[in-house]
């Protein structure tokens, strides 16, 4: 295999509180190939913004991240540890080699400057360059998103523009300066269902065009389904399966994953025989996580005597697969 | 108009007689606002050619004397013409305006910005000085720093811009705080964006409206306090015609010649509330649930 574009090591992030210190990630490894599509999947809290948020190093006091490595190799083919840049280091590599985009396009857009301004600035602050040439680039990739009369856009202000208009244009912002690789946390989740596809698609056809690699967050499994090269799911603040996005959609050994394979509503699934079916309960209060599996008090092939007492280590159960429970032989979908 | 008429429907359930004059000039406020406030200055531009007098020339023969067409406001003891002296004493209060509110403006923008901005126990001490401050009602608190600096025009304007800085420094930091935390900025971050930078184009441009109404509220009651400092001595010097001056003069004839107090008071009465009628009408057109 070869050397991956970024590669995590050991990431915790941790914040302090007046109850306490709170672990939004524990202990957590993954990493993405060039071009590679990595969906990382969990409910709210499962620490999956937390971790991309570390990765951009934009977790602000008073959060902590500890880590071993955030290895990411930049455009000339030079490994740097993102962990040990220093702000304006990091500053460099935030837009230009490494972008992102948010769940909410209604207010990820400064409301009191123009479209165009805010990519130009995003231009310029990477790429030194006339304002007739930023601009030049701004209505190119407004026209590669597909946003119709995209010179005249350029001079709107967010207010005026539609939801899926807007998410457009803060991927513009992220895509302008062609980073190497892209964070969308959940950024379809705002969005209406059409307007979702649109996006994804555009991502996935962006991705082709510029060969960047992705790493998608959300909480939908559709969504993972559909754009997925790999899948890492993750719960209460760890990696609990990770594999190629076929193995885990055509076997998976977590009870977890299948509980949320099985609250998927889907079309016609008949209402009347049966409620769909929901995991129990809810995720754990981190700080009072349970003994034991983190998941034991919800899951259904949980073993007393067994889940309750051993924390399960992430196993290989196949090829590049792999999952944390302890029964997972025993675990069929 | 269909507004118009909700507006009586529910107005005239009082049946009081104030309610139609109340909605009359509720819906022309801003417009009288505007009116008093161009007024003033019109005024100050215009007062050495508007004034029939030099103001301050005395004329002893015609002191004290009512208004009358030669003498609009009448004269003071010694015979100055009080119509030419309210005119140039704008100029003190529009030139207190900008000297004081502009210091506070300046000052306590710096300080919410940092504060807001950098926070930790930078924030903590600002924030305490800024209590300390606050914990003194506005007039003692400028009487002390005019004590200490010694009693002039300048002095009771600086003194002003130190008293209403804390206002400003909170309003800032407020609005720092809620503007740093929100998802725009996290996205100015995101695509590489400085601190620097982000305090400067992200931040400020979206915090200044509440601070443009806060400096039109406060040009009022800068106007008011400079006149306060001047009446009790301790601002501008006679014979200056600040309006503050000219009311400690005529407070002690007011009971011979009520005109001497009472234009000036007028005057400084017209600029309060074309200030405040006017930030009233600016708070409600920055108000976020009306923009469209």
């Amino acid at each position: 295999m070869k050397a991956p574009l970024l590669e995590v090591r050991g990431l915790t992030v941790s914040f302090r509180t007046e109850e306490g210190e709170i672990v939004a990630v524990d202990d957590l490894y993954f990493s993405v190939g060039r071009g590679e599509t990595l969906v990382i999947v969990g409910e709210s809290g499962s620490g999956k913004s937390a971790a991309s948020l570390a990765v951009m190093g934009l977790i602000d006091a008073p959060g902590k991240v500890r880590c071993e490595a955030i290895d990411f190799s930049d455009k000339s083919g030079r490994k740097r540890d993102l962990s040990r840049l220093a702000e304006a280091e990091m500053q460099r590599i935030r837009g230009a080699e490494i972008a992102m985009i948010f769940q909410e396009p209604m207010t990820s857009l400064n409301p009191v400057y123009t479209i165009g301004e805010q990519i130009i600035e995003a231009i310029t602050f990477h790429e030194p360059m006339s304002g007739r040439a930023a601009r030049g680039r701004a209505e190119e990739m407004l026209a590669l998103l597909g946003v119709p009369d995209p010179r005249r856009r350029l001079d709107a202000y967010p207010h005026q523009l539609s939801g899926g208009m807007r998410q457009r244009a803060m991927i513009g912002m992220a895509l302008s300066c062609r980073p190497s690789l892209l964070i969308a946390d959940e950024p379809t989740t705002a969005l209406d269902v059409t307007v979702q596809a649109q996006i994804l698609e555009l991502i996935r056809g962006l991705q082709r065009e510029l060969g960047m690699a992705v790493i998608f967050i959300t909480h939908n499994l559709g969504v993972a389904a559909e754009i997925a090269d790999r899948i890492m799911v993750m719960y209460a603040g760890q990696a609990v399966e990770s594999g190629p996005c076929r193995a885990i959609f055509r076997g998976t050994h977590l009870p977890y994953t299948i509980g949320l394979m099985r609250s998927v509503p889907r079309l016609g699934l008949d209402r009347s025989a049966a409620p769909l079916p929901a995991i129990p309960g809810n995720m754990p209060d981190p700080r009072r996580l349970p003994r034991g599996c983190r998941f034991h008090p919800r899951c259904s092939f949980a073993e007393p005597g067994l889940c309750d007492l051993q924390a399960p280590p992430l196993e290989s159960c196949g090829d590049n697969h792999q999952v944390r429970c302890l029964r997972w032989r025993e675990v069929r979908a | 108009m269909s507004a118009a008429a909700q507006d009586i429907g529910s107005g005239g359930a009082a049946g009081s007689w104030s309610a139609p004059l109340r909605r009359t000039l509720r819906r022309h406020e801003a417009k009288l606002g505007i009116a008093l406030t161009l007024i003033f200055l019109v005024m100050t531009v215009a007062a050495p050619l508007m004034a029939p007098f030099d103001p301050y020339d005395q004329d002893l023969s015609s002191a004290l004397q009512p208004p009358s067409f030669l003498h609009l406001f009448g004269t003071d003891q010694y015979g100055r013409d009080m119509f030419s002296r309210v005119l140039h004493g704008s100029r003190t209060a529009l030139l207190a305006i900008i000297v004081a509110d502009g210091l506070a403006l300046a000052l306590g923008s710096a300080l919410g910005l940092i504060g807001g901005f950098i926070g930790g126990a930078v924030d903590a001490v600002v924030m305490r000085l800024v209590d300390v401050l606050l914990a003194f009602p506005y007039l003692l608190l400028a009487l002390i720093i005019v004590a200490a600096l010694g009693p002039s025009l300048t002095n009771s304007m600086i003194a002003i811009g130190i008293v209403y800085t804390p206002q400003y420094a909170r309003l800032i930091r407020g609005q720092v705080l809620s503007i740093r935390a929100s998802d725009y900025v996290r996205a100015a971050r995101a695509v590489g964006a400085s601190q620097l930078r982000i305090m400067l184009r992200h931040v400020l441009p979206n915090a200044v409206n509440p601070v443009i109404v806060m400096a039109t509220l406060q040009a009022g009651s800068v106007v008011v306090e400079t006149a306060g400092l001047s009446f009790l001595g301790l601002g501008a010097q006679p014979p200056s015609p600040d309006w503050g001056a000219l009311l400690a003069d005529g407070h002690s004839y007011f009971l011979t010649a009520w005109w001497i107090a009472t234009f000036p008071g007028l005057a400084i009465f017209c600029v309060v509330l074309g200030f405040n009628l006017v930030g009233d009408a600016l708070r409600e057109q920055f108000d976020p649930r009306r923009r469209k």
